[in-house]
């Protein structure tokens, strides 16, 4: 009798696995679709053993690449780019600030007092790994909670908007992107103070959504995080109005973003360790 | 032992490859997966308990470094790994064009499975529309990875004498 239960067994045992397996798979996504934010401990583990290792490999790649670039290639050339390139991106964002402040004074004088928008302060982080796969949007960065990192808080370049932290492990964090499928931001055009949820849709591009239909929106107008939710101060550059979709129907219209940091290139970003509320009259 | 040991230090190096050198590739569309190409390599050569074990967790691990959707690859790994299991008895498995077509179809039904997944979950629109941007593109290159990827992986000592498991 043994002995048939294990033929039986034998003969059948990879679709027992497989059962077995998938179904293990299928109840790990079903536990965890509503815990996004947790990080189990076997997680947790896992991303500090292999941040180290990750850690060495970017900084291997990057210093043999900035070798090539920069001994065997035009030296001075590249510097003075660099440095020349990073002036142009604190000036675009000086620029989009205080643009958004002329704005606020011309429209309401009270909301002069809520334009200085103080962040807070910001730690920078490397990037240390980029999503494996090619359908979500998600980077991993070398601060973690041991630097004050935790789950919620505003991720930013010089050039704007970077997402928010997902999950965190002592030296680690994972950053959701947004240009990920499941990441919204509360935002308005600068120029018409339409708002609207700028969504990701998984490609290096958001769609502004949600905007009524009679606001005033139109091809090139900049768009900024609005404040609301909390999660982003009130003004960060997220990108500019490339195409605009409004049907002739509907409560709303909707248009396509690019978006101002470029993803593909970000090496380092700034965490918004602390925001203050900002409240809107 | 020994083997799955090897196995086990595998996925963790192609892990930190994947997450580090490969997307950092110019061309951001066409990252070849290395880890379905280990996933298809332990359909290949594992037994059905190891090989399974080794899917899971390599889908698990990238499950960890990937978007906000926990699972996806664990299910899609595992799936992956047992369909390899299905043909591996049916085919000539040594031959390099029959791992770059198996890794190549593999990789599509990869992402049917993700994006059914996703569909199920998420209201996303256009969800069709990764298939053509990102599918195709990185199907074809993981296809054209995939058998030099295993080569490599049998120079490793403990599995070069790894014959196909029947």
């Amino acid at each position: 009798m043994v002995v048939k239960e294990i033929s039986i067994f034998r003969r059948y045992r990879v679709s027992i696995f497989a059962v077995i397996f998938l179904t293990t798979a299928l109840l790990t996504i079903s536990s965890r679709i509503n815990n996004v934010e947790r990080l189990a401990f076997i997680d947790w583990a896992l991303l500090e053993i292999m941040s180290p290792f990750q850690k060495a490999v970017t900084y291997s790649t990057d210093a043999l690449g900035n070798l090539i670039d920069s001994y065997v290639l035009l030296v001075g050339l590249k510097r003075e780019n660099v440095a020349l390139r990073r002036k142009v991106t604190e000036l675009r964002e000086e620029n989009s600030l205080l643009r958004e402040r002329a704005i606020a004074s011309e429209r309401l004088q009270n909301l002069l007092r809520f334009s200085k928008k103080v962040p807070g302060p910001i730690l920078p982080a490397q990037i240390i790994g980029i999503d494996p796969s090619s359908w979500f949007r998600t980077i991993l960065i070398d601060k973690g909670t041991k630097h004050g990192v935790e789950r919620g808080m505003a991720v930013v370049s010089p050039e704007g908007i970077v997402g928010h932290v997902l999950q965190t492990s002592p030296h680690s964090a994972k950053v959701l992107l947004i240009t990920d499928f499941n990441s919204s931001v509360d935002a308005i055009v600068q120029r018409s103070r339409a708002k609207g949820l700028v969504e990701g849709n998984g490609e290096n591009r958001c769609r502004l959504k949600y905007a009524p239909r009679a606001e005033d929106i139109q091809l090139g107008d900049r768009v900024v995080t609005s404040g609301l939710g909390g999660r982003y101060p009130k003004g960060l550059m997220v990108g500019k109005i490339s195409k605009i979709e409004k049907k002739r129907y509907g409560l709303f219209q909707q248009a396509e973003i690019i978006l101002s940091a470029n993803f593909s290139k970000l090496e380092e970003v700034f965490v918004i360790t602390e925001t203050r509320p900002i409240e809107i009259p | 032992m020994k083997k799955n040991l090897s196995l086990f230090g595998l996925i963790f190096l192609s892990l930190v490859i994947q997450t580090t050198i490969v997307t950092n590739l110019p061309h951001q569309l066409a990252k070849p997966d290395l880890l379905l190409i280990l996933t298809v390599y332990f359909g290949l050569y594992s037994t059905p308990l190891a090989g399974a074990i080794l899917a899971f967790l390599s889908g698990y691990m990238m499950d960890i470094f990937s978007g906000s959707i926990f699972g996806v690859q664990t299910f899609s790994k595992t799936a992956i790994f047992f369909l390899t299991i299905l043909i591996r008895d049916r085919f000539y498995v040594r031959s390099p064009l029959f791992q770059a077509g198996t890794i190549f179809l593999f990789s599509i039904i990869e992402g049917f499975i993700i994006i059914s997944i996703l569909g199920m979950v998420s209201p996303i629109e256009n969800l069709l529309s990764p298939f053509f941007l990102f599918i195709i593109p990185r199907s074809l290159i993981t296809g054209l990875v995939g058998p030099f990827f295993i080569a490599l992986i049998k120079c490793v000592p403990p599995l070069s004498q790894g014959e196909p498991v029947k």
